[in-house]
């Protein structure tokens, strides 16, 4: 009985939830009506043909502020394109120079480019933008007085040379342009001969000569004007988020150059190519095809990550609507376009390039994640002295190109080298204060011994930040002990959130004798690992039940499971945040209002969620079909059957992928300072906001970026040392 | 067999059920939130009752106006407001929860009840007025915009910035009044914007922009509190716009409301008065004039009408003073003058409205 009883309701569990999801998503639509109604809000999207009114610093179309919301809106997607696109193409061109040479057999140009992989990725982005930002605002000199050539750098923008056209010439050559692309189309296909094409666009360029002149930089009384200018800003998101993503695609490029079948190479050597000749037109063109899905997956990152312009001012897509939405205060209008926005960007950079693969007959399938076998260099022989002197002949100087490089590498590194310690060590001040450290060139050590407190700690009140302290060393040592293999089982899970409650309790106080500090002053290094930590725990059971969901064959739980994971995955994060930190208040009532800590802490376990799923769901189609019809033979539950045999195996397989989903965390956790919370990343800033310490912004970042860095590096460690048991064990 | 079986006959029920739950529940929580809501609707006092705190939303970090002393106590002249509030409606100065807000986050947090008050620079404007659901207290500090810029600039004018880039807050009327201003005078600039007025500065010092433009208020703080030679630097003279900046609640509590503006009136009705927070326990009993008697709850006054005890001004005056000793407190130790923020009778702007 109670078995045919305990059968009966889990057949009825999946109608449940769905009542129980209907019900609740019913609360929250009739509480939002009614907190609008009361709250005098606006609503539907009529407010987009309302006069904008702000003035936008970059458009690349005709905006004034008496145009509409529209219209702002559109030039915030331009720009957004621009950036998207100008980061992909020179993310790309870098990925694959820095691919060239982590594959160099030059043992020093392959470790460095392997060394600038791990800086690149083990520091968040927003970090990374922040350095290049405060470097090109701090360290170019301001619009001087004076001439002004034609390429002029300072911290203001780049000033270029621009064609100009003169009135008339425009839409003609405009007209021109098309007409070539439409040619150049109609060659590919065979219809017209090259030779006609290439005439018609030589005559295409007369319109430029005849109206056509060359637009100078000149000084103006206000900088320099004229010519084409690129604002700090946008120099700022270009660099950073082409770097960011050149470290990602070179180990993309790198992974599928490997997977090319080394007798490609040798044939190709035997038929006596080059090996430019070889690396060009052969094993390029085959590891493209592998590199493409992984590739395009990281463009979307990156035009995701685009909207991180919004934190240093550039006004992209998010900040137009950050802007909008604090004008008109209609934030689910503005969320719900971001969201939308940006769904649409993936689709059709998903829709573009399979398109593109399609019509080369490729294939745009997936692949299994493997892991990339590591060059083959040799490694060097530290224990015989002896052997030393023929692996430096064979590494560094075998043949008289390889001396080169290795010579240009080495006085290069020197000369960096060289300025970096003088830097670090000698010209740098150690003791005294503001006024010691004006009078040195070097590095200004005590900034952080005034600061490091403000920096770790942030505006947790001064007598008690023992407490963060102890918090934060709580966090740490768990991750310490997720280092001993001996540690590795499933209560290691509990462990961490025995430290997060320990944590959690430390901080806030308001038992035995601890003072009670309200959430709003929690801030700086603890305030980043319970961040990081608690979304990673807290995702994990989500996670789990949205990769079984996404399998199911109910269409009521795979559906919402599908539409939840591709909703949060084509979203970038900082729009996730917005909804929690502007909306969430709007779908409760106002008894249940919580502070924005925890609000954060909830988008950031579902964003993480959503990621962990399909690593997850990927772990359980790696389990074969035959555990599933051994569990089910053997008299298992269908429940009892994802318990006990599906999981275990699937999750085992997936444990380094969760463990980079961590790391991506780690690194995920600065965002929130765009919508306020106080973490590491944001102490860091406000710690040389004062005039006396605004010079030293350098040490700032480079203490915080040292402890992302730690983190996220020992995190990778991790992440390949389980791999490597795992690859042992099985 | 026997499972498919036992589904079959059970999906309808299954179904019927769930449709009686849909039915029954989908109507409870929006009528209990609906309930909840109603509820609230007059009762923000209440629920600042049976919380024990007042929730007061103020600027994140503004010299004068809202700053932590090193004590990591906030102090400033938005800040007195909530404290008397708090005086006026709890009894005790000291129980101010103070949640910094961000400019643009600014009016969310009072929309959705999570801050009982705003008080912090906010402009008082048409749109903002009825379209947020808000109301303006009343003006508690009157300013207007203007430019900081470099005093080797030679920029006198607020026109001589043609051409020019300047740094601005952003979702601040800052914001929308340099575009109209500009877009007016048919000149041209180019705005570089930042998500909150510490980076405009940074980047305004940096030289990034050629001026800087807020409130005048703010612009001399930054002048004489963020350069090491104050001199380089000048506040442009002309205003742009009107500022009047005052304490903001939520428009759907009549009641809540009518004590925010009447605490803010007794602070200004205490300095025509000559009441101080020296003299106010002795003023309530002793004073000549009953309209200060009965202000102070000397004699029987207007509690009642305002659901408060008779008490309430005093204890907002002995809390923080009166207006005049607000402003001497935080605004003038800054090197900023009274100017229209002075009483009418001094030629100012402050008319305090009869308390009768």
């Amino acid at each position: 009985m109670t078995h045919k009883h305990r059968r009966l309701a889990i057949a009825a569990l999946p109608w449940l939830l769905i009542a129980g999801g209907l019900v609740v998503a019913y609360g929250l639509f009739a509480t939002l009506a009614d907190n609008l109604a009361d709250r005098n809000i606006r609503t539907g999207f009529g407010f987009l043909f309302d006069r904008a009114g702000f003035a936008i610093g970059e458009t690349l179309i005709a905006y004034a502020p008496g145009d509409s919301y529209a219209a702002a809106l559109a030039v915030g997607l331009l720009n957004t394109l621009l950036i998207s696109a100008l980061g992909i193409i020179f993310s790309t061109l870098l990925g694959l120079a820095v691919c060239m040479a982590r594959l160099s057999s030059n043992w020093l140009l392959a470790r460095l480019s392997g060394l600038y992989i791990e800086l690149v990725r083990n520091i968040p982005l927003l970090l990374q933008m922040f350095v290049w930002y405060a470097a090109l605002l701090f360290g170019l000199p301001g619009p001087g007085p004076g001439a002004v050539g034609p390429f002029d750098l300072d911290n203001r923008g780049l000033h270029l040379p621009a064609l100009s056209l003169a009135d008339p010439g425009r839409p003609v050559f405009l007209i021109a342009i098309v007409a070539c692309a439409i040619l150049l189309g109609a060659v590919r296909r065979g219809a017209v001969r090259t030779r006609t094409a290439l005439a018609f666009a030589g005559i295409s360029l007369v319109p430029l000569l005849l109206w056509g002149g060359i637009d100078l930089p000149r000084a103006g009384r206000f900088g320099t004007v004229g010519g084409l200018s690129l604002s700090t800003e946008f120099l700022t998101l270009v660099a950073s988020l082409s770097v960011y993503a050149s470290a990602y695609l070179a180990e993309i490029f790198r992974g599928a150059i490997l997977a090319v079948p080394a007798g490609q190479s040798e044939a190709a050597k035997a038929l006596g190519l080059s090996p430019a000749q070889t690396m060009g037109r052969i094993v390029m063109p085959q590891a493209l095809r592998i590199a493409i899905p992984p590739m395009t997956s990281w463009h979307l990152n990156t035009i995701k990550n685009s909207s991180l312009g919004v934190a240093i001012g550039y006004p992209e897509f998010v900040s137009v609507v950050d802007t909008v939405i604090s004008q008109t205060g209609q934030a689910i209008e503005g969320v719900g376009l971001i969201v939308a926005t940006f769904l649409l960007l993936s689709l059709s950079l998903s829709f573009v390039t399979g398109l593109y693969a399609r019509q080369l007959g490729w294939s745009v399938a997936g692949q299994p994640g493997r892991s990339i076998q590591s060059a083959p260099l040799e490694p060097f022989p530290l224990r015989s002295a002896t052997a030393w002197p023929s692996w430096i002949r064979r590494n560094l100087f075998r043949g008289g190109r390889q001396s080169i490089l290795t010579i240009a590498i080495l006085a290069m590194t020197a000369a960096f080298a060289g300025k970096g310690l003088s830097w670090l060590l000698f010209d740098a001040t150690f003791a005294g204060g503001a006024a010691d450290c004006r009078l040195a060139s070097g590095a200004c050590w005590p900034f952080l011994r005034e600061n490091a407190r403000l920096i770790l700690f942030g505006t947790y009140p001064e007598a008690e930040q023992w407490r963060s302290a102890a918090a934060a060393a709580a966090l740490l040592s768990c991750l310490a002990f997720s280092f001993v293999p001996r540690f590795w089982r499933s209560r290691l899970g509990l462990v961490w959130l025995g430290a997060i409650a320990v944590a959690v309790l430390l901080l806030r106080g308001g038992f035995a004798g601890l003072s009670y500090v309200p959430m709003e002053k929690w801030s700086g290094l603890p305030v980043t690992l319970l961040l990081a930590s608690l979304a990673v725990v807290g995702a994990f059971p989500l996670a789990i039940l949205l990769a079984f969901g996404r399998r199911s064959a109910r269409r009521g739980i795979r559906w919402p499971s599908v539409a939840f994971i591709e909703l949060v995955r084509g979203t970038p994060l900082i729009g996730v945040l917005f909804l929690a930190a502007v909306l969430f208040p709007l779908f409760v009532p106002s008894y249940l209002s919580i502070d924005s800590l925890p609000r954060v802490q909830l988008a950031l376990i579902f964003f993480t969620a959503a990621y962990m799923a399909e690593v997850i769901r990927g772990g359980l189609l790696a389990v074969p079909v035959g555990q599933a019809e051994a569990a089910h033979a053997l008299g298992l539950t269908k429940w009892q059957a994802r318990r006990h045999i599906l999981l275990p195996q699937a999750l085992k397989v997936s444990v380094p992928g969760l463990v980079n989903t961590s790391i991506s965390e780690v690194k995920n956790t600065t965002l929130v300072l765009i919508v306020g919370v106080f973490d590491l990343l944001q102490t860091t800033r406000l710690s040389y906001v004062e005039a006396q310490w605004r010079p030293y912004f350098a040490e700032a970042y480079l203490f915080t970026g040292t402890i992302f860095f730690l983190l996220c590096f020992s995190l990778s460690r991790l992440s390949m040392k389980i791999e490597r048991k795992l690859n042992y064990a099985g | 067999m026997n499972r498919s079986h036992a589904s079959r006959r059970w999906l309808p029920a299954l179904l019927a059920a769930g449709a009686l739950l849909l039915g029954g529940c989908g109507r409870e929580p929006a009528g209990t939130g609906g309930h909840e809501i109603a509820a609230a609707k007059g009762s923000t006092l209440a629920r600042i009752r049976a919380r024990g705190t007042l929730n007061c939303a103020i600027h994140t970090g503004q010299l004068g106006m809202s700053y932590l002393d090193k004590r990591g106590r906030w102090q400033g002249f938005f800040v007195d407001y909530c404290r008397a509030l708090a005086a006026a409606v709890l009894g005790d100065a000291r129980k101010v929860r103070f949640m910094p807000v961000a400019s643009n986050k600014r009016f969310t947090i009072v929309q959705t009840g999570e801050a009982d008050v705003l008080s912090r620079t906010t402009t008082w404007t048409l749109t903002r007025d009825t379209d947020l659901g808000v109301n303006f207290v009343g003006t508690m500090y009157y300013d207007g915009q203007s430019f900081l810029v470099p005093r080797r600039s030679g920029v006198r004018l607020p026109t001589d910035l043609d051409g020019a880039s300047i740094c601005i807050t952003k979702g601040t009327t800052s914001e929308l009044n340099t575009a109209e201003y500009f877009e007016r005078k048919g000149l041209r600039f180019q705005s570089v914007v930042f998500e909150n007025p510490e980076e405009a500065k940074l980047a305004f010092f940096a030289g990034r922009c050629d001026a800087m433009t807020t409130d005048a208020f703010t612009l001399t703080v930054i002048r004489l509190a963020d350069t090491a030679h104050p001199d380089d630097y000048v506040v442009l003279p002309e205003r742009l716009t009107k500022e009047p900046v005052g304490p903001v609640v939520r428009s759907d509590d009549e009641q809540w409301y009518e004590i925010n503006k009447w605490v803010l009136n007794a602070l200004f009705a205490a300095e025509e008065m000559g009441v101080t927070r020296a003299n106010a326990a002795r003023m309530r009993m002793a004073s000549r004039d009953p309209e200060v008697r009965k202000m102070l709850g000397g004699l029987p006054g207007f509690g009642k009408s305002l659901g408060l005890d008779d008490d309430w001004a005093y204890r907002a005056i002995e809390a923080t003073g009166n207006y005049g000793e607000i402003f001497d407190r935080h605004i003038t130790p800054l090197g900023v003058e009274r100017g229209q923020n002075k009483l009418y009778r001094d030629g100012g702007l402050i008319y305090p409205l009869p308390m009768r």
